[in-house]
Protein backbone atom coordinates (compact mmCIF):
# COMPACT_ATOMS: atom_id res chain seq x y z
CA UNK A 1 0.00 0.00 0.00
CA UNK A 2 2.77 2.39 0.92
CA UNK A 3 4.55 1.61 -2.34
CA UNK A 4 1.39 2.37 -4.32
CA UNK A 5 1.07 5.73 -2.58
CA UNK A 6 4.70 6.55 -3.30
CA UNK A 7 4.30 5.59 -6.96
CA UNK A 8 1.15 7.68 -7.20
CA UNK A 9 2.88 10.71 -5.66
CA UNK A 10 5.88 10.38 -7.97
CA UNK A 11 3.54 10.15 -10.94
CA UNK A 12 1.64 13.24 -9.75
CA UNK A 13 4.90 15.18 -9.32
CA UNK A 14 6.02 14.18 -12.80
CA UNK A 15 2.67 15.27 -14.22
CA UNK A 16 2.88 18.67 -12.49
CA UNK A 17 6.45 19.26 -13.64
CA UNK A 18 5.50 18.29 -17.19
CA UNK A 19 2.51 20.64 -17.08
CA UNK A 20 4.57 23.52 -15.66
CA UNK A 21 6.91 23.36 -18.66
CA UNK A 22 3.99 24.69 -20.69
CA UNK A 23 3.52 27.80 -18.52
CA UNK A 24 4.71 31.20 -19.79
CA UNK A 25 8.05 32.52 -18.59
CA UNK A 26 8.22 34.47 -15.36
CA UNK A 27 7.56 38.22 -15.85
CA UNK A 28 6.68 37.68 -19.49
CA UNK A 29 4.84 40.84 -20.60
CA UNK A 30 2.96 38.91 -23.29
CA UNK A 31 1.60 36.26 -20.91
CA UNK A 32 -2.21 36.18 -20.72
CA UNK A 33 -2.16 37.14 -17.04
CA UNK A 34 -0.17 40.28 -17.81
CA UNK A 35 -2.10 41.36 -20.89
CA UNK A 36 -5.59 41.66 -19.52
CA UNK A 37 -5.78 43.86 -16.40
CA UNK A 38 -2.23 44.79 -15.40
CA UNK A 39 -1.70 47.61 -17.95
CA UNK A 40 -4.89 49.38 -16.89
CA UNK A 41 -4.02 49.15 -13.19
CA UNK A 42 -0.49 50.39 -13.86
CA UNK A 43 -1.80 53.33 -15.85
CA UNK A 44 -4.42 54.21 -13.23
CA UNK A 45 -1.82 54.05 -10.44
CA UNK A 46 0.44 56.46 -12.31
CA UNK A 47 -2.35 58.85 -13.22
CA UNK A 48 -4.59 58.99 -10.17
CA UNK A 49 -2.83 57.64 -7.10
CA UNK A 50 0.76 58.67 -7.84
CA UNK A 51 2.46 56.48 -5.27
CA UNK A 52 5.47 54.33 -6.20
CA UNK A 53 4.29 51.11 -4.58
CA UNK A 54 1.75 49.66 -6.99
CA UNK A 55 0.86 46.78 -4.67
CA UNK A 56 -0.33 49.20 -1.98
CA UNK A 57 -2.38 51.12 -4.54
CA UNK A 58 -4.10 47.96 -5.78
CA UNK A 59 -4.68 46.51 -2.31
CA UNK A 60 -5.93 49.62 -0.58
CA UNK A 61 -7.53 51.63 -3.35
CA UNK A 62 -8.67 49.60 -6.34
CA UNK A 63 -9.46 46.54 -4.22
CA UNK A 64 -10.49 48.39 -1.07
CA UNK A 65 -13.51 46.18 -0.52
CA UNK A 66 -11.29 43.08 -0.48
CA UNK A 67 -9.03 44.55 2.16
CA UNK A 68 -12.04 45.63 4.21
CA UNK A 69 -13.35 42.05 4.13
CA UNK A 70 -9.88 40.74 5.03
CA UNK A 71 -9.74 42.99 8.08
CA UNK A 72 -13.22 41.85 9.08
CA UNK A 73 -12.15 38.19 8.77
CA UNK A 74 -9.11 38.72 11.00
CA UNK A 75 -11.18 40.64 13.54
CA UNK A 76 -13.79 37.90 13.59
CA UNK A 77 -11.09 35.25 14.09
CA UNK A 78 -9.72 37.15 17.08
CA UNK A 79 -13.23 37.59 18.47
CA UNK A 80 -13.98 33.86 18.09
CA UNK A 81 -10.77 32.84 19.85
CA UNK A 82 -11.53 35.35 22.61
CA UNK A 83 -15.01 33.95 23.19
CA UNK A 84 -14.17 30.22 22.87
CA UNK A 85 -10.99 30.18 24.95
CA UNK A 86 -12.34 32.46 27.66
CA UNK A 87 -15.24 30.09 28.12
CA UNK A 88 -13.10 26.95 28.17
CA UNK A 89 -10.84 28.52 30.78
CA UNK A 90 -13.75 29.11 33.12
CA UNK A 91 -15.15 25.58 32.81
CA UNK A 92 -12.80 23.68 35.20
CA UNK A 93 -13.49 26.20 37.99
CA UNK A 94 -17.22 25.75 37.53
CA UNK A 95 -16.79 21.99 37.76
CA UNK A 96 -14.72 22.37 40.92
CA UNK A 97 -17.35 24.57 42.50
CA UNK A 98 -20.02 22.07 41.53
CA UNK A 99 -17.93 19.28 43.08
CA UNK A 100 -17.43 21.25 46.29
CA UNK A 101 -21.10 21.95 46.60
CA UNK B 1 21.70 34.41 -13.41
CA UNK B 2 20.74 33.33 -9.92
CA UNK B 3 19.02 30.16 -10.97
CA UNK B 4 21.35 28.05 -8.81
CA UNK B 5 20.28 30.06 -5.73
CA UNK B 6 16.64 29.36 -6.49
CA UNK B 7 17.42 25.70 -7.11
CA UNK B 8 19.09 25.44 -3.71
CA UNK B 9 16.14 27.20 -2.07
CA UNK B 10 13.70 24.81 -3.74
CA UNK B 11 15.73 21.77 -2.65
CA UNK B 12 15.90 22.99 0.94
CA UNK B 13 12.15 23.79 0.79
CA UNK B 14 11.27 20.22 -0.21
CA UNK B 15 13.69 18.85 2.39
CA UNK B 16 12.11 21.00 5.12
CA UNK B 17 8.62 19.88 4.09
CA UNK B 18 9.57 16.20 4.21
CA UNK B 19 11.31 16.58 7.57
CA UNK B 20 8.31 18.47 9.00
CA UNK B 21 6.02 15.66 7.91
CA UNK B 22 8.13 12.76 9.16
CA UNK B 23 9.58 14.05 12.43
CA UNK B 24 7.92 12.69 15.61
CA UNK B 25 8.40 15.58 18.02
CA UNK B 26 5.78 18.30 17.69
CA UNK B 27 8.14 21.15 18.63
CA UNK B 28 10.69 19.96 16.06
CA UNK B 29 7.94 19.84 13.44
CA UNK B 30 6.98 23.45 14.25
CA UNK B 31 10.62 24.54 14.04
CA UNK B 32 10.96 22.87 10.64
CA UNK B 33 7.76 24.52 9.49
CA UNK B 34 9.23 27.87 10.51
CA UNK B 35 12.33 27.13 8.43
CA UNK B 36 10.04 26.18 5.54
CA UNK B 37 8.23 29.52 5.82
CA UNK B 38 11.48 31.44 5.84
CA UNK B 39 12.75 29.59 2.75
CA UNK B 40 9.44 30.33 1.02
CA UNK B 41 9.86 34.01 1.93
CA UNK B 42 13.34 33.98 0.41
CA UNK B 43 11.99 32.42 -2.78
CA UNK B 44 9.23 35.03 -3.00
CA UNK B 45 11.78 37.80 -2.53
CA UNK B 46 13.89 36.30 -5.32
CA UNK B 47 10.84 36.31 -7.59
CA UNK B 48 10.36 40.03 -6.95
CA UNK B 49 7.25 39.87 -4.75
CA UNK B 50 8.80 41.66 -1.80
CA UNK B 51 5.45 42.56 -0.21
CA UNK B 52 4.39 38.93 -0.07
CA UNK B 53 7.84 37.91 1.16
CA UNK B 54 7.62 40.42 4.00
CA UNK B 55 4.22 39.07 5.04
CA UNK B 56 5.42 35.48 4.84
CA UNK B 57 8.52 36.19 6.90
CA UNK B 58 6.57 38.08 9.58
CA UNK B 59 3.53 35.81 9.82
CA UNK B 60 4.72 32.39 8.69
CA UNK B 61 8.16 32.46 10.25
CA UNK B 62 7.37 34.71 13.23
CA UNK B 63 3.91 34.42 14.69
CA UNK B 64 2.66 31.04 13.42
CA UNK B 65 5.36 29.04 15.19
CA UNK B 66 4.68 30.74 18.51
CA UNK B 67 0.91 30.27 18.14
CA UNK B 68 1.33 26.58 17.24
CA UNK B 69 3.58 25.93 20.23
CA UNK B 70 1.05 27.71 22.45
CA UNK B 71 -1.74 25.54 21.06
CA UNK B 72 0.32 22.37 21.70
CA UNK B 73 0.98 23.43 25.28
CA UNK B 74 -2.77 23.79 25.75
CA UNK B 75 -3.47 20.41 24.20
CA UNK B 76 -0.86 18.59 26.30
CA UNK B 77 -2.58 19.64 29.49
CA UNK B 78 -5.75 17.82 28.59
CA UNK B 79 -4.37 14.39 27.63
CA UNK B 80 -6.10 11.70 29.72
CA UNK B 81 -2.88 9.96 30.88
CA UNK C 1 5.91 30.74 27.72
CA UNK C 2 4.74 30.16 31.26
CA UNK C 3 6.91 32.19 33.58
CA UNK C 4 9.49 34.90 33.59
CA UNK C 5 12.90 33.48 32.69
CA UNK C 6 15.65 34.64 35.06
CA UNK C 7 18.38 35.48 32.58
CA UNK C 8 19.98 38.91 32.61
CA UNK C 9 21.30 38.58 29.06
CA UNK C 10 17.93 37.53 27.70
CA UNK C 11 16.12 40.34 29.51
CA UNK C 12 18.63 42.94 28.38
CA UNK C 13 18.66 41.75 24.78
CA UNK C 14 14.88 41.64 24.62
CA UNK C 15 13.98 44.78 26.50
CA UNK C 16 16.76 47.16 25.46
CA UNK C 17 17.57 45.94 21.98
CA UNK C 18 15.20 43.62 20.13
CA UNK C 19 11.72 44.87 21.04
CA UNK C 20 12.32 48.62 20.41
CA UNK C 21 14.16 47.83 17.17
CA UNK C 22 11.35 45.63 15.87
CA UNK C 23 8.67 48.17 16.84
CA UNK C 24 10.56 50.99 15.10
CA UNK C 25 10.99 48.83 12.00
CA UNK C 26 7.28 48.03 12.03
CA UNK C 27 6.34 51.71 12.22
CA UNK C 28 8.78 52.40 9.38
CA UNK C 29 7.16 49.71 7.27
CA UNK C 30 3.75 51.24 8.02
CA UNK C 31 4.65 54.87 7.28
CA UNK C 32 6.79 54.04 4.27
CA UNK C 33 4.38 51.50 2.86
CA UNK C 34 3.37 53.71 -0.05
CA UNK C 35 6.82 54.17 -1.52
CA UNK C 36 8.56 50.93 -0.55
CA UNK C 37 7.39 47.36 0.05
CA UNK C 38 5.19 47.14 3.09
CA UNK C 39 1.84 48.31 4.33
CA UNK C 40 -0.58 47.94 7.17
CA UNK C 41 -0.77 44.16 7.21
CA UNK C 42 2.99 43.59 7.26
CA UNK C 43 3.56 46.34 9.83
CA UNK C 44 0.85 44.86 12.07
CA UNK C 45 2.46 41.42 11.91
CA UNK C 46 5.92 42.84 12.70
CA UNK C 47 4.75 44.94 15.68
CA UNK C 48 2.70 42.00 16.99
CA UNK C 49 5.85 39.85 16.76
CA UNK C 50 7.67 42.42 18.90
CA UNK C 51 5.01 42.33 21.62
CA UNK C 52 4.89 38.52 21.50
CA UNK C 53 8.68 38.52 21.96
CA UNK C 54 8.31 40.73 25.04
CA UNK C 55 5.71 38.35 26.46
CA UNK C 56 7.90 35.31 25.67
CA UNK C 57 10.98 36.61 27.46
CA UNK C 58 9.47 38.55 30.35
CA UNK C 59 6.50 36.26 30.97
CA UNK C 60 2.89 36.96 30.21
CA UNK C 61 2.26 38.92 33.36
CA UNK C 62 5.28 41.24 33.20
CA UNK C 63 5.48 41.57 29.44
CA UNK C 64 1.77 42.20 29.05
CA UNK C 65 1.46 44.94 31.60
CA UNK C 66 1.76 47.74 29.04
CA UNK C 67 -0.89 46.22 26.76
CA UNK C 68 -3.67 44.64 28.84
CA UNK C 69 -6.51 42.69 27.30
CA UNK C 70 -9.12 45.46 27.46
CA UNK C 71 -6.80 47.87 25.67
CA UNK C 72 -6.07 45.26 22.97
CA UNK C 73 -9.77 44.71 22.41
CA UNK C 74 -10.38 48.45 22.17
CA UNK C 75 -7.50 48.80 19.70
CA UNK C 76 -8.81 45.98 17.51
CA UNK C 77 -12.23 47.60 17.37
CA UNK C 78 -10.60 51.00 16.75
CA UNK C 79 -8.69 49.59 13.78
CA UNK C 80 -11.87 48.37 12.16
CA UNK C 81 -13.53 51.68 13.02
CA UNK C 82 -10.73 53.65 11.36
CA UNK C 83 -11.12 51.55 8.21
CA UNK C 84 -14.89 52.13 8.17
CA UNK C 85 -14.25 55.85 8.80
CA UNK C 86 -11.96 55.93 5.79
CA UNK C 87 -14.75 54.32 3.81
CA UNK C 88 -17.60 56.50 5.03
CA UNK C 89 -15.77 59.84 4.93
CA UNK C 90 -15.87 60.01 1.09
CA UNK C 91 -19.55 59.11 1.33
CA UNK C 92 -20.18 62.20 3.46
CA UNK C 93 -18.14 64.39 1.09
CA UNK C 94 -20.16 63.39 -1.93
CA UNK C 95 -18.28 60.41 -3.36
CA UNK C 96 -18.78 56.66 -3.28
CA UNK C 97 -17.95 54.26 -0.47
CA UNK C 98 -14.13 53.81 -0.26
CA UNK C 99 -13.64 56.30 -3.10
CA UNK C 100 -10.80 58.42 -1.72
CA UNK C 101 -10.73 60.91 -4.57
CA UNK C 102 -12.77 63.49 -2.67
CA UNK C 103 -10.87 63.45 0.65
CA UNK C 104 -9.22 66.81 1.51
CA UNK C 105 -5.46 66.41 1.28
CA UNK C 106 -3.91 69.47 2.95
CA UNK C 107 -3.27 67.76 6.31
CA UNK C 108 -1.57 64.87 4.57
CA UNK C 109 0.61 67.16 2.46
CA UNK C 110 1.74 68.89 5.64
CA UNK C 111 2.54 65.53 7.19
CA UNK C 112 4.33 64.12 4.15
CA UNK C 113 6.18 67.33 3.28
CA UNK C 114 5.41 67.09 -0.41
CA UNK C 115 2.30 67.34 -2.58
CA UNK C 116 0.36 64.07 -2.70
CA UNK C 117 -2.93 63.03 -4.18
CA UNK C 118 -6.01 62.61 -2.00
CA UNK C 119 -6.05 58.91 -2.92
CA UNK C 120 -2.68 58.55 -1.19
CA UNK C 121 -4.22 60.21 1.89
CA UNK C 122 -7.09 57.71 1.86
CA UNK C 123 -4.67 54.79 1.54
CA UNK C 124 -2.73 56.20 4.51
CA UNK C 125 -5.90 56.29 6.67
CA UNK C 126 -6.95 52.73 5.99
CA UNK C 127 -3.39 51.41 6.37
CA UNK C 128 -3.57 52.65 9.96
CA UNK C 129 -6.83 50.79 10.41
CA UNK C 130 -5.44 47.53 9.06
CA UNK C 131 -2.29 47.97 11.17
CA UNK C 132 -4.18 48.42 14.46
CA UNK C 133 -6.57 45.56 13.73
CA UNK C 134 -3.96 43.00 12.69
CA UNK C 135 -1.44 43.83 15.44
CA UNK C 136 -3.93 43.74 18.31
CA UNK C 137 -5.75 40.62 17.05
CA UNK C 138 -2.46 38.69 16.78
CA UNK C 139 -1.46 39.67 20.32
CA UNK C 140 -4.97 38.72 21.53
CA UNK C 141 -4.53 35.28 19.91
CA UNK C 142 -1.19 34.75 21.66
CA UNK C 143 -2.49 35.94 25.03
CA UNK C 144 -5.50 33.67 24.99
CA UNK C 145 -3.54 30.64 23.82
CA UNK C 146 -1.03 30.93 26.64
CA UNK C 147 -2.83 32.67 29.47
CA UNK C 148 -4.39 29.56 30.96
CA UNK C 149 -0.92 28.28 31.88
CA UNK C 150 0.19 31.33 33.82
CA UNK C 151 -3.12 31.74 35.63
CA UNK C 152 -2.86 28.43 37.48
Amino acid sequence: MKRVTLLFLIGLAALLVWASSDLPDRADPLAPANRHLSPELTELTEQEVEIPNMVSAVLADFRGYDTLGETFVIFTAGLAVLLVLQRSRRTPDDEEEAGDA
Amino acid sequence: MIWWLELGFFGLLILAAVVALTVRDMIAAVATLTAYSFLAAGLLALMGAVDVALTEAALGAGITGVLLVGAFSRLDRRTPD
Amino acid sequence: MHDRYDSVILHFAARAFMVPLIVVFGIYVLLHGESSPGGGFQAGAIVAAAFVLARLTLGNRHGGRSLPMWLLTVLACAGLGIYMFGGILPLLLGGNFLDYGVIPVEWYNQFAGEPKTSRAAGIFIIEWGVFLGVASVLVILYDHLTDAESDD
